[in-house]
């Protein structure tokens, strides 16, 4: 068992180049909405990083783990999307709820954006 | 809000700490970050003014950033380890990671700027909460992963928390700000402390929850949140002036005062490990916190700010606000220097 877990490959060949998305959290976005999709864009590269773990070392008794994550990270998300729906109703521009909606859902498109900054 | 959902809310914040405390499993800690995380956010929102908002998010973001860092290294660990006990012996990668994550948590330098705009925004009792509870579980973590942490990495961030926290609360005049600062100060100690001898952290935890709550309630006490407020007490209730006397001295770290205990236990370890630089700046940088609780002291008891009657106490309905345990904390805060070896009973 100890001779596996040293052969256990290192970990730059797990990341391809999905998992620099989460650095865009560190460039200041102008949008809190988007502030809280680089969040998302962390959870998300974390479930795959557990998941492949996981599996490359053969302790999938744990395998539940990844989907607990998701859980707690999805009521994280869950949180954070009122209270940014609540500034804006502080603030007041001209926006309607539609355009945060649909700004959720553009994801995929949001993280390829994100992904030309690097 | 509510008594019952209140309640309830108050028992996820408090089984949240309880389950991080109380766990071996690294996933199991992780949960009860978050459980903490997902149920104080309510809680800054009591009166739900723009400010309160906008100070919830903005601790909701930082934290939701340090549990999804505390994650990866957890991560890193399996990993390395292949398993998931929270033991004593972690890579240096993952402790590394999980060290930044615990600071972005607690409000350690680089990572303290969210502490007094957060403080400032929420409510007087859901600033007491964030400053006294929420550093219990950070600061529990650190202590059970302290012999892998890196000195290179804390001890810069403590020095700089430690700057930052006196050089930070100079300027202040809002009261929850000035607190804000002197927790960041106080973490700043703690965290030195808990590479060489990590009772001393839980010491120096205790006696500074002791203070902040007490001088919360002190406050909260009139209802004031700037100086100013403050400086009229003699007006209303001159006994809580007495006691912020008392207290301000403590949270500075005069000696016959219970403040002192941890500064001097801390000092003496660290030198008894052979660093002289680090305490010395310690010290002295702990004469810039003690300078602006001594200018509150000196707007509070020393001195009788004018106002708009003469007259030594203003008749005004009974308090109604909860000071919960008040008489024993400011005992406890004040007067705990004489029985400082029973206070072994930490380790």
């Amino acid at each position: 068992m100890l001779n596996f877990l040293s052969n256990v490959p290192s970990l730059h060949q797990y990341f391809s180049s999905i998992h620099y998305l989460p650095y865009s959290l560190l460039i200041c976005q102008p949008h809190l909405i988007s502030s809280l999709l680089c969040l998302e864009n962390v959870t998300l590269s974390l479930f795959i990083i557990v998941i492949i773990t996981i599996i490359n070392i053969h302790f999938t008794l744990v395998s539940m783990m990844p989907i607990i994550l998701l859980v707690f990270a999805a009521c994280e998300a869950t949180l954070g999307l009122p209270l940014i729906i609540i500034i804006k109703n502080i603030v007041s521009y001209n926006i309607n709820l539609t355009t945060v909606v649909s700004n959720y859902n553009f994801y995929c498109n949001k993280t390829n954006f994100a992904l030309h900054f690097i | 809000m509510k008594p019952p959902i209140l309640f309830t809310i108050l028992l996820t914040v408090i089984s949240g700490t309880m389950i991080v405390l109380m766990s071996s499993h690294w996933l199991m800690i992780w949960i009860g970050f978050e459980m903490n995380t997902l149920a104080i956010i309510p809680i800054l929102m009591k009166k739900s003014n723009p400010r309160a908002i906008e100070a919830s998010t903005k601790y909701f973001l930082t934290q939701a950033t340090a549990s999804m860092i505390l994650m990866m290294g957890i991560t890193i660990n399996l990993m390395y380890s292949g398993q998931w006990t929270m033991s004593k012996t972690l890579c240096p990668m993952a402790s590394t990671m999980m060290t930044i994550a615990l600071a972005m948590k607690l409000g350690l330098a680089p990572f303290h700027f969210w502490v007094p705009e957060v403080t400032q925004g929420v409510h007087m009792s859901s600033g007491l909460i964030l400053l006294t509870w929420q550093k219990i579980a950070p600061l529990l973590v650190l202590y059970q992963i302290s012999p892998t942490i890196d000195p290179n990495l804390l001890l810069p961030m403590a020095m700089m928390s430690v700057l930052i926290g006196g050089w930070g609360g100079l300027n202040q005049t809002q009261l929850r700000k000035i607190l804000a600062y002197s927790s960041i100060a106080h973490m700043g100690w703690m965290a030195t402390i808990t590479l060489y001898n990590p009772t001393m952290m839980l010491l120096n935890l205790t006696i500074y929850i002791i203070m902040t709550l007490t001088t919360f309630m002190l406050f909260m006490h009139n209802s004031t949140t700037t100086t100013l407020s403050l400086s009229q007490t003699w007006n209303k209730t001159p006994l809580v002036t007495s006691l912020i006397l008392m207290l301000m001295l403590s949270l500075g770290g005069l000696p016959p005062l219970s403040g002192f205990i941890p500064k001097w236990m801390i000092i003496q370890e660290l030198t008894k490990n052979e660093m002289i630089i680090m305490p010395t700046l310690l010290a002295i940088t702990a004469l810039l916190n003690l300078y602006f609780y001594m200018r509150l002291t000196y707007t509070t008891t020393l001195t009788m700010f004018p106002s708009t009657n003469n007259m030594k106490m203003k008749w005004k309905f009974d308090n109604t606000k909860k000071m919960i345990l008040l008489p024993p904390l400011t005992v406890i805060s004040t007067m705990l220097l004489p029985i400082t070896p029973l206070l072994s009973i930490l380790d």
